[in-house]
């Protein structure tokens, strides 16, 4: 099991680098470079040249990775081209904003699809499902934009019942919106995913003995069915982090909430090389994080994996 | 063709056809289908509710707002089938080359894979975008190149399946070419989950489309790309809900149709998923199940 | 329809410069209270020699000030100095006397050596500024600023309050530049405590009215009062200002009453004029800056001037800004805008007219027309004007293609770094002078990157720059600048569009805002807030 948890550990090494060398090979190859709407009108040659020397611009491409390297692994990601503020003070300053709108939203989805999920599988499983299975799919194929649109049209301008966008004083009610649309955007793969779960479990044979030595259904589902659907849910819960990452991204940059997805798309358009990499390297890292956290939980709730 | 049959009874893949039939035709008679030229402007009538004149209402340039979402559906459509023929083309050479030969290759070629599924897709997807520039071959490259890795999986995992089976050992004694066998003998068989898993793809890169065009990064103007409908009708969300409403609707509709055609596509095809089990393979991530690709963006 | 329009400016224009607010106040009752307002973007920095935007412009003004700068009505006025300066006759030497007893926010006193610091500083290279060419008229500058060598005699201090500033050449706009963010006075102790001196920007120091108290990036900033301002402290305690990127939370947060000021967008403009409650609080604010379609004049087929002019006739540009800007607008027949000296109301633009130009295609040799490619950024504001001018050059045969290049791209390629055909951009005034429109965009020493797109050249055009540049006489200035800018437009660089026209409302009980077309020259001090109405919150809800 330790081996087995440190080998993934292990893992994420190089693939952190390739993370990194993908972006660093990407944003090479990005036509232009962001001097011309750093120095504004009227720059002279002499100041363009000097900017692209400070900011490195001139050197081969390898100098520039095993450089950009060395001071990662020392910690410092640099600092941006654009507003010269350190890369990582800004991570940090931004990461609780995100941090806020994904945790609430994945409470709200995995509450709203678990159960969702569940209810679903049990009517079908008495037949009486389909149409809310459809609607399932339905559900699954709205983009997360068009989903924060509409929050924004039908709570905020229609209703004015939460402020349409920003991050206002960072109350709570400013994430309202975003997190109720990202959460009801992520809750439907894991509501199709718990009712499959649950699905197999309610056809298994020790579910039918319980039935038929007349246990209540309730009991029934509560204590046999769901307890052992509960290593796919915790699966099904951990596959939406990635969801729920690109997701925020989108849901920040719509409501426009100053978070790491917002920085980094801001940061994307004003070719900000640092700040690209470090949102990258941030969010390969997070990702990275969290997969690890749930394949521990994934052995914990499974014995057959500790075995492996 | 029992296949065919077997689908024509599913109801699910009945109504999935129906929308994806619907948006062909509205992409290939769209000229006929609109009441107005999609860049035809009335600039003395702008923003218009819908009414009778304008089904659905008209934009910033008095443009109808139905034309263009018919025209639309050209782009949504080019775009998914490119870019899916695209990474299928990749990602099954890939799969076959590593389920088949294994070891060395297999390796290095899941390893490559691992490495592009850390990326969530659609940043990746921006990335990409942003590198080639905008064009009208950026959105195919772009897409293509995201979803092979998750076809690549399935078609690997496959091939393992297959790998070991009498047929394949009876051609490989008859003296059959690796060429030969991967062509002739493991394609054929991959196909049912290659085609489910297209199906699946084009719901998402409709998707995708949409999410980068709504950044600004897919279709140019003045093509009429519903995604680029989303974004320039958002100034106007409190005057003209409309311009985002409609356009919206599209997008899901489209999507809809396709996953509910992929769906019904894998109970036919692979009775393996035909009664909902759990990904097998479910990992976190992507390349879940032939349907965890959908869903995303 | 044009009268109308600039009709409508002067009126709105009047109403605006009157410091407005419902109920008056007696001055001694204006102080205290904070006032909120919106961003629409993040500020860059506030370190004034990295400042580019116009909104990193607005929010140094408030927290600096230089040796002069500019009033609500784009004069040079004293500020740092205790009067103009005394300029030699040759238009060489300033000699500017500092005001005593002016103190940075760190209670230290401001003196002489202080601007010498602060303008050495923009200069040096190892700061790479972006503003270098601010100062670059300094004697000795050229040099100092390549590295060459330490010494920049152009500027010094003689004794704790005078500064001698001699230049190179005599410079008619001087004191404007002077006046630029680029030249604010900062205190060295204060950029040398930070281990990197890039920090600075985000804990700036000035003598300004304004002390920036907190700045979390993305969601606000918060600006206490100066107490020891040497106007006087300003009547509000405090500024805040929200980043609200998004147009319709602004203005539901205005509604509510969570803002005192707004920057109207263009869907809310008609609404808000027709409102008798808000027609007291609307302020016109018209800016100094021009939109324009540039053609690159060396590439054929646009190096004939009939293309060129034909494409003028193609386009009905009222039309056009009616439908897209109505209000918001005064039709641009030339590059200086209405307000500046050397503006020119009599210039005559080309009437739609695609009969007449489809003859003039056809003259040129074109008469199925061509191909050709319009570059512009991708903001909407942009693809709202050019998707229209694409389909009335299709009417006379011409098939443009819109291009959208992220910023950096579209302005190396309409720089120096390609070979455009025409691109769709603005130009902001950085001081209130024609010089800065005509000079940079038109005389072939600034061809591409140094703001001359069009690539425009013409010899007599350059040798009228280059002598209006030098002539102190301001009447003889602005005869000047009228003639270069006939001669130009008589050989049509481009397609002048607008100049855009900008909208503000405020709170009626927000006294004393008065609307400045050059941004920093905004300082807030005389802004007030009366009592609120409690009725308030019961009249505002959200506009369906």
């Amino acid at each position: 099991m330790t081996r087995y948890l440190s080998r993934r550990l292990f893992l994420m090494v190089p693939l952190l680098l390739g993370v990194s060398l993908i972006t660093f090979i990407l944003l090479y190859l990005v036509p232009g470079d962001p001097v011309h709407s750093l120095v504004g009108e009227r720059a002279s040659p002499e100041t363009i040249e000097n900017i692209r020397r400070e900011l490195g611009l001139d050197l081969p491409v390898h100098v520039r990775y095993s450089r950009w390297l060395g001071r990662t692994l020392r910690g410092d990601l640099g600092r941006s081209w654009v507003t010269h503020r350190p890369v990582r003070e800004s991570l940090v300053t931004r990461f609780p904003v995100t941090l806020r709108l994904s945790v609430l939203a994945f409470t709200f989805s995995s509450v709203l699809g678990v159960s969702l999920g569940i209810v679903v599988a049990v009517r079908e499983d008495r037949g009486i499902d389909h149409p809310a299975h459809r609607l399932l799919i339905a559900g699954q194929s709205v983009p997360v934009i068009y989903l924060c649109l509409l929050f924004m049209y039908v709570f905020g301008v229609w209703m004015g019942v939460a402020p349409i966008s920003g991050l206002g004083d960072g109350s709570l009610r400013h994430f309202l919106l975003p997190a109720g649309a990202l959460g009801l955007y992520t809750a439907v793969p894991k509501a199709r995913m718990t009712r499959s779960a649950m699905l197999e479990v309610l056809r298994q044979d020790y579910v039918r003995t319980a039935r038929a030595k007349g246990l209540p259904e309730g009991a029934v589902i509560w204590r046999h069915a769901l307890r052992n659907a509960m290593v796919t849910v915790v699966t099904v819960l951990g596959s939406g982090l990635s969801n729920l990452l690109v997701g925020s991204v989108l849901t920040e940059t719509v409501f426009g909430l100053p978070g790491i997805g917002k920085l980094q798309i801001d940061a994307v358009w004003a070719r900000d090389f640092p700040v690209v990499m470090g949102c990258f390297i941030f969010q390969a890292l997070v990702l990275s994080l969290c997969n690890f956290v749930v394949d521990l939980a994934y052995a914990w709730v499974n014995p057959r994996i500790r075995l492996e | 063709m029992r296949s065919v049959r077997l689908l024509g009874r599913h109801r699910a893949a009945k109504v999935g056809m129906g929308i994806v039939a619907g948006l062909v035709a509205m992409a290939l008679f769209a000229p006929v289908l609109a009441p107005y030229p999609p860049d035809h402007m009335e600039l003395g009538r702008v923003l218009a509710p819908p009414g009778r004149t304008n089904l659905l209402g008209t934009d910033y340039f008095g443009r109808d707002v139905l034309s263009r979402i018919i025209f639309g559906a050209r782009v949504s459509l080019t775009v998914g089938v490119v870019a899916q023929l695209l990474a299928a083309s990749l990602g099954v050479t890939l799969g076959l080359l590593a389920g088949y030969l294994g070891g060395w290759a297999d390796l290095a070629i899941m390893r490559l894979v691992e490495l592009v599924l850390c990326f969530p897709d659609l940043l990746l997807a921006i990335g990409l975008s942003v590198a080639l520039g905008p064009g009208p071959y950026t959105l195919f490259l772009a897409l293509g190149l995201v979803g092979w890795p998750g076809m690549t999986r399935l078609v690997r995992g496959e091939v393992l399946a297959l790998r070991e089976r009498e047929f394949l050992e009876a051609a490989r004694a008859a003296g059959a070419s690796t060429g030969r066998l991967l062509r002739v003998h493991l394609f054929p068989n991959c196909l049912p989950t290659v085609l489910v898993a297209l199906t699946g793809g084009m719901a998402s890169c409709i998707m995708a489309e949409a999410s980068l065009s709504f950044l600004g990064l897919g279709a140019q103007p003045p093509t009429p790309s519903w995604g680029s409908m989303l974004s320039l009708g958002r100034p106007y969300l409190h005057h003209a809900p409309h311009l985002v409403i409609f356009p919206g609707l599209a997008i899901a509709l489209a999507v809809f149709g396709f996953s509910l055609l992929g769906d019904g596509l894998r109970d036919v095809l692979d009775p393996r998923w035909a009664c909902s089990r759990p990904p097998a393979t479910s990992r976190p991530g992507r390349g879940g199940g032939p349907h965890g690709q959908a869903g995303r963006s | 329809m044009r009268a109308r329009a600039v009709a409508m400016l002067l009126c709105l224009a009047a109403m605006g410069c009157r410091p407005s607010g419902a109920v008056p106040v007696p001055a001694p009752d204006r102080y205290g209270g904070v006032f909120r307002g919106a961003w629409n973007r993040n500020p860059v920095t506030l370190d004034p020699a990295y400042v580019v935007t116009i909104l990193d412009a607005t929010a140094c003004a408030l927290i600096y000030n230089g040796l002069v700068r500019f009033d609500e009505r784009g004069r040079v006025v004293p500020d740092l100095a205790v009067a103009l300066p005394e300029v030699s006759p040759d238009g060489r030497t300033y000699v500017f006397e500092l005001r005593r007893g002016v103190t940075f926010s760190n209670g230290r006193e401001l003196v002489a050596d202080d601007v010498v610091y602060s303008f050495r500083r923009v200069l040096d290279p190892a700061t790479a500024s972006r503003r270098a060419w601010v100062l670059e008229a300094l004697e000795g500058a050229e040099a100092f600023s390549r590295g060459a060598t330490g010494e920049l005699p152009g500027v010094r201090a003689e004794g704790s309050h005078r500064v001698v500033i001699t230049l190179v050449a005599p410079q008619a706009h001087f004191l404007s530049l002077l006046a630029m963010p680029a030249a604010y006075v900062l205190a060295r102790e204060e950029v040398e405590r930070h281990d990197d001196p890039r920090d600075y920007g985000f804990h700036p120091v000035g003598t300004g009215p304004w002390i920036l108290d907190t700045w979390i990036p993305g969601s606000r900033l918060y600006f206490r009062a100066n107490r020891d301002y040497f106007e006087g402290r300003p009547y509000l305690d405090a500024l805040e200002f929200r980043i609200i990127e998004d147009p319709a939370t602004a203005l539901a947060e205005f509604r509510a009453g969570n803002l005192h000021l707004l920057r109207l967008g263009p869907a809310e403009y008609g609404a808000f004029l027709a409102d008798p409650r808000w027609r007291d609080c609307l302020v016109a604010c018209p800016d100094l800056a021009v939109y324009y379609l540039g053609f690159n004049c060396e590439k054929r087929p646009f190096n004939d001037p009939r293309v060129r002019r034909a494409i003028n006739h193609a386009i009905d540009r009222i039309a056009i800004l009616e439908a897209v800007l109505p209000g918001r607008y005064i039709l641009a027949n030339g590059s200086v805008p209405p307000g500046l000296a050397g503006h020119d109301a009599g210039l005559e633009g080309y009437a739609y007219d695609p009969d007449l130009a489809r003859r003039l295609l056809a003259e040129a040799g074109y008469p199925r027309g061509f191909r050709m490619e319009i570059l512009q950024t991708p903001s909407p504001g942009s693809l709202q004007l050019t998707e229209p001018i694409q389909r009335m050059l299709a009417a006379v045969g011409i098939r443009a293609r819109l291009v959208q290049l992220e910023t950096s791209a579209f302005f190396a390629t309409i720089g120096d770094g390609g070979n455009p055909d025409s691109f769709l951009v603005s130009w902001w005034a950085d001081y209130p002078e024609a010089e800065n429109f005509l000079y940079p965009m038109f005389h072939s020493r600034n061809r591409g990157a140094g703001g001359n797109r069009a690539r425009f050249a013409d010899p007599e055009v350059d040798r009228l720059l280059d002598l209006a540049r030098y002539t102190l006489d301001a009447g003889k200035r602005e005869a000047l600048y009228r003639e270069v800018e006939r001669r130009v437009f008589a050989q049509t660089p481009w397609v002048p569009l607008y100049f855009p026209v900008n909208y503000l409302v405020h709170q009626p009980w927000v006294g004393g805002y008065v609307p400045c077309p050059v941004p920093n020259a905004q300082k807030m001090t005389g802004v007030w807030l009366g009592p609120q109405p409690r009725s308030h919150e019961a009249r505002e809800t959200t506009q369906r």
